[in-house]
């Protein structure tokens, strides 16, 4: 942990490609790059997959009420989630490009504050989608009228068991460096495909509104 | 303490989605699937909505001025309970019942009235006219519907085509148990249609929302007419088909 403290100027992810060196420390003992035990995934991905599975099963057997608390103020319940989940998905793209700063993919641009941004607009993102998808799922349940209906729910169930296992993922140390960006990219992938299934097709059906 | 961090956020995810579905929750009215939920089409009276599952003396009480058979409840006859109490203005909702058991709200404002009738099931009449000195005069498409207002019961019958109903209607005040209910003398609309967007797109909707909370509504989904689900009473607004339909409170004047 101690080297963690120091998180402040740290540039680069704390699961930086491992030093090439590492492999020739030791050579008495197997080599440790081989040996050393990563730490098992299975627990997140279980819980990931538990929570993806209980949310649809939940929304399928719960009858919709079509009805929900009202959560702001705006004209009506959709545009509330429709404004909601924009949000989400704007601070999505932040998720995106902090965490591509953080693996310095932008070029040379890797600012001391990525990894700060990343955190919060991560945080910001998830707390967004929250009162959206109680009303999806406690107002209307899993539904599977269209394509679009259908691939909503199931992105939208497939997003939180992402998010879970992303968040269960990362205070585990010493995973393969691909890990987190491919739970990570899930997680953005889920949450860009449910925001083109129901904000982006609201604002193209009924039009930009508040 | 960075390792907890992301738990953090799932705990604070989830304590948020618990708060939001307690609320949620406690929205929603104890009964609110009197149309979907109504016996066989047959039945006279079954329009009338039976809210099932609810035992509570409150909800009973005023349910059973819309359920009157309107064949004993002629105009002419006082009712014995209003008869201490003032009449109530005609500038109100008045909600009643046709001799078909379909449910009618009349909303009267300014001597202007929007009418709704339907039954929940497969009819529904919009009406909008003139009530003065009494007379209640609506027309709609192919429909006419004409009573008087006498003490505080409205009657008279409504033609559509060559069909003829009596109905009866009593002021919502005094269908509603609790005088209390009401803030003031402004009186929440009955009355809910569909908004013009939605109406636009082919989609109609017509809902009454009625003195025991419940409601009883139909929606015109691709010329069919279909049991409304009940209007979320925080947005108005509902779900057919997995397309939310939003509607608005009918105002005498208004259009």
């Amino acid at each position: 942990m101690a080297e963690h403290r120091m998180g402040s100027v740290r540039t680069v992810p704390r699961r930086a490609p491992e030093p090439a060196v590492e492999v020739l420390r030791d050579f008495g003992s197997p080599p440790p790059s081989a040996q050393r035990r990563r730490p098992s995934l299975l627990v997140p991905v279980l819980v990931g997959a538990g929570v993806t599975v209980a949310l649809g099963v939940y929304g399928r057997t719960h009858t919709p009420t079509g009805i929900a608390v009202n959560v702001a103020g705006f004209s009506s319940p959709l545009t509330v989630k429709v404004w909601l989940g924009s949000g989400a998905a704007f601070f999505a793209v932040i998720q995106l490009l902090s965490a591509l700063s953080m693996w310095g993919r932008l070029g040379g641009f890797s600012p001391s504050w990525a990894g700060s941004a990343h955190r919060w607009s991560g945080r910001v993102a998830f707390l967004l989608t929250v009162p959206v998808a109680v009303h999806c799922l406690y107002a209307l349940g899993f539904a599977d009228y269209d394509t679009r209906t259908l691939a909503h729910s199931l992105l939208g169930c497939f997003f939180f068991g992402a998010f879970t296992t992303k968040m269960l993922a990362l205070p585990k140390r010493g995973l393969a460096g691909w890990v987190l960006p491919v739970i990570g990219g899930a997680v953005f992938v889920a949450l860009i495909g449910v925001f083109l299934t129901s904000s982006v097709w609201y604002f193209t059906t009924f039009g930009f509104q508040l | 303490m960075k390792r907890l961090t992301p738990l953090l956020t799932l705990l604070s995810g989830v304590v948020t989605a618990a708060v939001l579905f307690t609320m949620s929750a406690q929205a929603s009215p104890p009964s609110t699937q009197p149309a979907a939920s109504s016996g066989p089409p047959a039945a006279a009276p079954a329009a009338e909505p039976e809210p099932e599952g609810e035992a509570g003396a409150d909800v009973a009480e005023p349910d059973d001025a819309p359920a009157r058979p309107p064949g004993t409840a002629p105009p002419t006859e006082p009712d014995a309970s209003s008869a201490g109490t003032e009449v109530a203005s005609v500038e109100q909702n008045w909600i009643g019942q046709l001799e078909n058991g379909a449910v009618i709200a009349i909303t009267v404002k300014n001597g202007k009235a929007e009418a709704y009738v339907c039954d929940g099931r497969s009819m529904e009449v919009w009406l909008s006219g003139t009530v003065r000195d009494g007379k209640i005069e609506l027309t709609g498409k192919d429909a006419k519907l004409s009573g008087i207002i006498r003490g505080d019961s409205a009657s008279g019958e409504m033609i559509v085509g060559v069909r003829r109903w009596k109905f009866t209607a009593w002021p919502e005040e005094r269908l509603t148990d609790e005088p209390n209910v009401k803030s003031g003398s402004v009186t929440s609309p009955a009355i809910y249609r569909a908004t013009d967007d939605v109406r636009k797109a082919g989609i109609d909707g017509g809902w009454i929302f009625l003195p025991d909370g419940t409601q009883i509504g139909i929606v015109t989904w691709n010329g069919k007419l279909i049991p409304a689900p009940p209007l979320d009473p925080a947005f108005y607004s509902t779900l057919v088909n997995g397309v939310t339909l939003t509607a608005e409170p009918v105002v005498p004047g208004a259009r």
